[in-house]
């Protein structure tokens, strides 16, 4: 082949581990760089496929070492956190929505789910529940399908995936039982999805879904796949938004002046982790899903667990930490005044659509509010009507309303909204089934 | 389709698996590169790829009709204007058409006449800004006799739209790029772990860039009154952001073709360790500053005639153009020109000199930061909306403010400055010991994957870089 522009006879050269100036040529590739009129000397095939199998093996390799660094630390993170990216409780969850269809037709037990926020993950107990139920003589099993920081553009996913893994089958699920927290559904918490989004749509989506994304947004498409296949469903944001948690916690914190520091946890919350995995050794790390305990925790531990969990959560009550955890739920979540978000209400209808074509009966519930330290304002409380108004309208679910009936004081709660794990949970969920033990009851009668 | 995507690890690993196994013919080698460079183009939208095309085209018809007529200057030089015009024109079009449009009204406006101009919505191309100048230099130097015409319509092609280099620069010149194109040299092994060294120091500093936003946003976005300390919070993180997110691109880039066996310019060279305006310019964004030295600030005279302030400013009034069709980047080019044409002047005064200069360390020091802050106050200019709110904001930099400093921007800062050092320091370290450490493989291969491990741990993955919307 002839050309007008060649500038060198050196194709053949062997590579070679000779410095060859290379800062040089990076800083000044003008140097040697002259058009000339010169036959060019064919490729050198052999020499191409040797450096090029010299870049695969040791830099493959190297990415290669590297996303399995990645994985092991992501895998040691969640071994010993709880639930460190929230993805992880999601993920397992999904696995186990068929878990209704594993059950006999013929058995006589009432089949419930119950899904939402870490307000159902921590104050659900389907041991408790069930045993209420079975003792008002109406037989349950139920399970634990609630998971911590997912918001209703989450829960959609989760239902899509819940729809999908029952189409074509019989409706084997007698209820759903789908928490509404308002506080999880304003516009400033729609503003923090962000990575759990992007890691919900990688592992919640089907193939086709990500298929269909391709045209779209190939990009996207890909960066989904990478999550869903390389990543073990944790993006890299995710992470990053783990290690920036402390900075916004201390920031939030700070935000109130002049305020007393909480009294000294002196990693007692860390001793009862500890203490309940070895308790518990299905349902720990909190991330994961228990086939034994239904999604949820066992309704005791040891002595020592529930010495340590009653000083932490007294310590936990301290009045200083209560005003720090409101202050962060307002700023994350406009908890008082309650500006909702019309998609969040949206994705909360498609919720409860997906819930319907699955189950033979949708409720919706609310949970009870921390009203020693929680005070919503009027506008909040006619925001809160308002949508739910609304999703009745729009998919005609009843409201089990817990919201400020009965009255649940500041012993009930670990922080500003989340159940103390014994005593929270036992009341909450004994709630829950004594209206669903009436109903069931009135129904029958 | 960016660098920093998982979409591009998958396309460059397909793409180095053809060009390395498959392909051994050196015109099927071109065509994959062209094919692969077209896509990479056509992700973001494949309509433009006609006119990038079309752009390769022209010029390599014209440079060709240039040197047909090498021996008729007028002839000669009707083509090479006709070249200019043709790349300034689409530029123009699609670029600069409503700053055009719109400034016209306001101008008319200023006379108290009233002309309404409809704008056009005409989606900006990206890296127009990057291969029209490198188009544009083929028919300049082939005009100059610094090259010849090239035969052979696919190799210039595959030149103009070489992807690593395509969208955001570095901006090549085909007297550089072309011949080792055709020439196809297979890369050393050394320059295969050089490369990877700077693709991976090149997403080390894409990802600290991306984590700089939040300051920059806060600065420059905010509804709300920011604070003086919270103002220079958000400006400092804009010199690290604009710095990790470009040389970070340009490293990648560098890192890609020389993988491919392509050698391109270093584009940074610490730049916020300039000692002067003068020093900055020959540090930041080289392959610009050069570009624009030879064919635009010699074109106009250079420093003949005693003319060099004012072929300085008009330059670097040009440059701020060429970053973004406003009235702010303008500014901001006037700016910079300013602060040149000053340096210059003061340097040629006998009384400064000792000053200039000493080598002295806390001389250097002083001259640094004094340099980096007249950096910082062009950057209203550069980042901001428009010039009310770059006004507003170089009061609040000076001029303590009301408003409260928001919980934890004392962190914020330390990080910020943190990571402005730090990015800077890799930085020197590589180009003082990055040959030696290519070299030690022991050492090299480790610090690869702990440098892989950290991106693929925290980088965040598909943000923009900052220098395509130029």
């Amino acid at each position: 082949m002839t050309s007008s522009t060649s500038n060198s006879d050196n194709n053949n050269k062997k590579p070679t581990e000779e410095k060859t100036n290379m800062t040089d040529k990076l800083k000044d590739p003008l140097k040697d760089q002259q058009v000339e009129d010169t036959e060019l000397a064919p490729l050198d095939a052999k020499e191409r496929r040797k450096v090029g199998a010299y870049t695969v093996l040791f830099g493959g390799l190297t990415v290669l070492l590297a996303m399995l660094l990645v994985n092991g630390g992501i895998a040691l993170l969640r071994y010993q956190s709880l639930n460190p990216f929230s993805i992880e409780r999601i993920q397992t969850s999904a696995d186990k929505l068929d878990i209704a269809l594993s059950i006999p037709e013929d058995d006589p037990r009432q089949v419930v789910y119950v899904m939402g926020s870490s307000l159902v993950h921590f104050g659900f107990s389907p041991d408790v529940f069930d045993e209420y139920m079975n003792n008002a003589g109406v037989p349950t099993v139920s399970y634990n399908f609630g998971f911590g920081n997912a918001d209703p553009s989450i829960h959609v996913k989760f239902a899509r995936k819940l729809a999908r893994t029952f189409e074509g089958q019989p409706k084997r699920v007698d209820r759903i039982i789908y928490e509404f927290a308002p506080h999880g559904s304003t516009y400033q918490r729609a503003a923090t999805s962000g990575q759990l989004d992007h890691a919900t749509t990688a592992v919640l989506s089907s193939w086709s879904d990500i298929g269909e994304k391709l045209r779209e947004n190939p990009e996207e498409a890909f960066a989904l796949m990478n999550t869903r296949l390389f990543r073990s469903g944790v993006p890299a944001e995710a992470i990053t938004h783990m290690l920036s948690m402390p900075i916004k916690v201390a920031e939030l914190d700070a935000a109130v002046k002049d305020r007393p520091e909480p009294v000294a946890m002196d990693n007692l919350g860390w001793d009862l982790f500890h203490q309940l995995r070895s308790d518990w050794p299905d349902s720990i790390p909190f991330g994961g899903w228990s086939d034994r305990y239904r999604g949820g925790f066992p309704p005791t531990a040891s002595p020592r667990a529930l010495e340590l969990s009653d000083e932490v959560m007294r310590r936990m009550q301290d009045p200083v930490r209560m005003e720090r955890s409101r202050q962060q739920r307002i700023a994350c979540c406009d908890m008082l005044e309650l500006h909702i978000d019309p998609q969040m209400i949206a994705d909360v209808i498609q919720t409860i659509r997906y819930a319907q074509s699955v189950a033979k009966d949708v409720d919706i519930v609310i949970m009870p509010l921390n009203q020693d330290i929680v005070q919503i304002s009027d506008q909040g409380m006619q925001n809160f009507a308002k949508a739910l108004d609304e999703i009745v309208a729009a998919t005609g679910v009843d409201i089990v309303d817990l919201y400020k009936t009965p009255y649940l004081g500041v012993e009930y709660f670990f922080d500003v909204d989340h159940y103390t794990i014994f005593k929270g949970r036992h009341k909450v969920t004994t709630l829950m089934a004594e209206k669903y033990a009436e109903s069931a009851i009135a129904t029958a009668e | 389709m960016i660098f920093n995507s998982a979409i591009f690890f998958w396309f460059f690993s397909s793409f180095f698996l053809l060009f390395k196994f498959v392909f051994t013919d050196r015109r099927k080698i071109i065509w994959l590169m062209v094919i692969s460079s077209l896509v990479f183009y056509g992700t973001w939208n494949y309509n433009f790829i006609i006119l990038l095309v079309f752009s390769a085209l022209a010029d390599y018809l014209i440079a060709q009709k240039v040197e047909e007529n090498r021996h008729d200057p007028v002839l000669k030089k009707r083509w090479l204007i006709t070249s200019i015009t043709l790349n300034l024109g689409i530029l123009a079009i699609f670029k600069y058409n409503n700053f055009i449009l719109q400034s016209v009204q306001d101008f008319v406006l200023l006379f108290g006449g009233h002309v309404s101009v409809p704008t056009l919505s005409i989606i900006l191309p990206v890296g127009i800004s990057f291969y029209t100048f490198q188009s544009m230099s083929y028919t300049i130097d082939v005009y100059r006799g610094d090259m010849k015409a090239h035969r052979g319509f696919l190799e210039f092609l595959a030149t103009l739209s070489f992807f690593p280099q395509l969208v955001a620069g570095p901006i090549l010149r085909a007297k550089q790029i072309l011949p080792q194109i055709v020439a196809m040299r297979t890369p050393t092994t050394f320059q295969i772990r050089a490369g990877m060294l700077l693709i991976m120091l090149g997403l080390l500093k894409k990802t600290g860039a991306d984590m700089m936003a939040g300051p920059v946003s806060y600065a420059f976005d905010g509804p709300e009154p920011v604070s003086t300390f919270e103002t220079w919070t958000g400006l400092l993180a804009f010199s690290a952001q604009i710095y990790g997110d470009f040389s970070g691109y340009s490293d990648i880039a560098i890192g890609v073709a020389l993988m491919l066996g392509i050698y391109i310019p270093m584009n940074f060279n610490l730049p916020w360790f300039s000692t002067s305006p003068v020093d900055l310019w020959r540090r930041w964004h080289i392959s610009l500053s050069s570009w624009l030295r030879d064919y635009l600030y010699i074109s106009l005279g250079g420093n003949r005639n005693g003319k060099r302030a004012r072929n300085l400013f008009l330059t670097m009034v040009l440059a701020g153009l060429w970053h973004g069709a406003s009235w702010t980047f303008v500014s901001w080019g006037a700016y910079m020109g300013m602060l040149v044409v000053v340096t210059n002047w003061l340097n040629d005064q006998a009384i400064l000199k000792g000053w200039t200069q000493s080598k002295n360390w806390g001389a250097t020091l002083i001259k640094i930061i004094v340099t980096h802050y007249l950096v910082i106050l062009s950057w209203p200019l550069f980042r901001g909306s428009d010039l009310a709110t770059a006004g507003e904001m170089f009061i609040t930099m000076h001029v303590p403010q009301a408003a409260e400093v928001s919980a934890g921007a004392g962190i914020v800062m330390a990080l910020v400055v943190a990571g402005l050092l730090i990015m800077h320091f890799v930085d020197a370290l590589r180009i003082r010991y990055g040959d030696a450490l290519t070299q030690r493989q022991w050492l090299y291969w480790p610090i690869l994957l702990v440098g892989f491990t950290l991106f693929f741990t925290v980088g965040d993955f598909g943000h923009d870089f900052i220098y395509f919307q130029f």
